[in-house]
């Protein structure tokens, strides 16, 4: 099997196989259970019938996690529970992600839980960024200060990312999510080119076909549900509480990767912030408050709010290809033609 | 009685003459093996130091298994132990930036010092640290050490060839060469390398290292 084909069917199809399988299956139990409710409870009036929960909202970043450890794992062939090289962590910072993601969909309400989650999410962050570079303060090609110095950034700012991410994810169902944090994964794909086309260790490929499908997987279980009428009592598929933790926070922590591990600069710097960031624009979903666009009243204000966030997302990973299209290297080893366009074997 | 003692006193001296004689001889043996190991351990090793300019470090690993390819690194020092009178190395010591690789293509350079090859943000250098030599002949040898690359410390053993001595300028200068060939998937380096880990996926499994060195007496 080519390494191309292993990329798209590890990396992609079983994944998003995974992911939406499980999804369905969570989504169509719940659905159901909520039928029996509903017949059990029909002669109970309504202002005094208890209002379902969020359904099991803990399954989708519990998949994704899951799904993506499969996928770098059949990708990189490697998978160490102490790998001796930083660049084949990424599979347990996300399981690290994907842990804040679970408790973030099974724990209540309230202040208490939002302040935990935070923190939470930033010391997974500040985890999963001490994971992928420590190796490379042990060597001493970074500096203390830039390596304490960048995981404060990464944990306090990367939540901060996660928050907003899971803000817009809170006020639109997978309808409009999906959709979006699928083009943010295939927008990822300048990892691959920051990084310099480093294609296994680096895991920058994997994370593209591994965000595209599992997001579009997402939105597949949504249109199922859609025909089946499971949105009638159940509530339907959503991507917040969890799932923006492990998505977005792979984000961050791929950027994170392709800076630190890429020698001796990756190409286009300033463009890995900008990726980094991309996730945030989703929270212009939720700017007048906790609304699913689709039922609210105001449709235009629900499609102008998806509009916006569209255009947040465009404009920011835009931004980001600039600079590291621009800081590609120049072919200067001789001759008019670029013979390392033959070296991919397949 | 009398010639029955005799007997026995010639018989005596006789036994005791050999047993003096054997363990004279066997102090004798072990003296000398003790002096040729004393010899060995107290051998002057002229110290001598690489010269980058009049050496090379090269590799070669097979492409989807059609062709060799060569590349090679342009920085790296060392130190050589060198037994003049003998012509025979005793110790070598060798650093290479693993940043200086140079495989005569930009992109490709920089693919191989990333996370996929060499991850040389985390492993900058790989070294060489020699443990024993034994000369198989004139100029040849077997040069043993622990190799540093990749995070991972192995035994390897080098095949020594034309040992040389010459002189420049006044300066008195030593070479030789050493080939050896290791798995990279031994120091952690997976990528592209077929599922029998064989010489015929994408790239091989093998590394052959030629190393060409001129060293000038300190």
């Amino acid at each position: 099997m080519t390494q191309e084909l292993k990329l798209a069917v590890f990396g992609g199809v079983l994944p998003g196989t995974l992911t939406g399988l499980a999804m369905l299956a969570a989504w169509i139990l719940r659905a159901r259970k909520l039928d029996r409710e509903a017949r059990s409870s029909a002669n109970i009036p309504d202002s005094i019938r208890t209002r379902p929960g969020r359904g099991p909202v803990w399954v989708a970043p519990l998949v994704l996690a899951v799904g993506y450890l499969g996928a770098d794992y059949a990708t990189n062939g490697v998978m160490k529970l102490w790998p001796d090289g930083n660049t084949y962590r990424f599979p347990h910072a996300a399981l690290l992600l994907g842990l804040v993601g679970v408790l973030e969909g099974v724990l209540g309400g309230g202040l208490a839980r939002a302040v935990g989650v935070a923190v939470a999410r930033a010391a997974a962050l500040a985890g999963g960024y001490w994971m992928l570079v420590e190796g490379y303060h042990d060597a001493g090609t970074i500096t203390d200060s830039t390596f304490y110095g960048g995981m404060g950034v990464v944990a306090v700012g990367g939540a901060w990312v996660i928050g907003l991410a899971e803000l817009g994810a809170a006020s639109a169902s997978a309808r409009v999510i999906a959709p979006l944090a699928a083009l943010i994964g295939a927008a990822c794909i300048g990892l691959l080119f920051a990084s310099g086309y480093a294609l296994v260790a680096q895991s920058s490929a994997v994370f593209v076909a591994w965000g595209v499908s599992t997001a579009m997987a997402a939105w597949i279980v949504w249109l199922y549900g859609r025909r089946r009428g499971l949105h009638a009592n159940a509530r339907v598929v959503w991507l917040d509480r969890g799932s923006m933790t492990v998505f977005a926070g792979l984000v961050v922590l791929h950027a994170v990767g392709a800076r630190f591990h890429t020698y001796p600069e990756p190409h286009g710097a300033p463009g890995l912030l900008l990726i980094a960031l991309a996730p945030a624009g989703l929270a212009v979903l939720g700017l007048r408050g906790l609304h699913e666009p689709e039922r609210s009243h105001d449709w235009r204000a629900g499609k102008a709010r998806i509009a916006l966030a569209l255009l947040a997302i465009l404009a920011t990973l835009g931004a980001a290809t600039v600079p590291i299209l621009l800081d590609q290297p120049s072919d200067d080893a001789g001759g008019t033609s670029d013979e390392y366009d033959g070296y991919y074997p397949g | 009685m009398k010639s029955l003692s005799k007997t026995s006193l010639i018989a005596s001296a006789v036994l005791l003459g050999s047993a003096g004689l054997l363990v004279g001889w066997t102090s004798a043996g072990s003296t000398a093996i003790e002096a040729t190991t004393a010899d060995i351990t107290a051998r002057q090793a002229t110290p001598y130091t690489v010269e980058a300019v009049h050496s090379n470090v090269v590799f070669k690993i097979r492409h989807v298994g059609a062709s060799n390819f060569y590349g090679r690194f342009n920085e790296f020092s060392g130190t050589v132990g060198f037994d003049e009178d003998a012509g025979e190395l005793v110790s070598v010591s060798f650093t290479i930036p693993m940043g200086s690789v140079d495989s005569n293509n930009a992109r490709r350079d920089g693919h191989i010092k990333s996370g996929d090859f060499f991850n040389v943000g985390q492993y900058p250098t790989a070294t060489f640290e020699s443990t024993g030599y034994a000369a198989t002949g004139e100029g040849t040898g077997t040069l043993t050490g622990k190799l540093t690359f990749h995070g991972k410390t192995r035994e390897i053993s080098a095949d020594v060839v034309d040992i040389g001595t010459g002189d420049q300028g006044g300066t008195a200068k030593m070479g030789f060469e050493a080939r050896f060939a290791f798995q990279r998937t031994d120091y952690g380096i997976t990528t592209y390398v077929a599922d029998d880990g064989g010489e015929d996926g994408p790239l091989g499994n093998t590394v052959q290292i030629i190393v060409s060195v001129e060293a000038a007496r300190d």
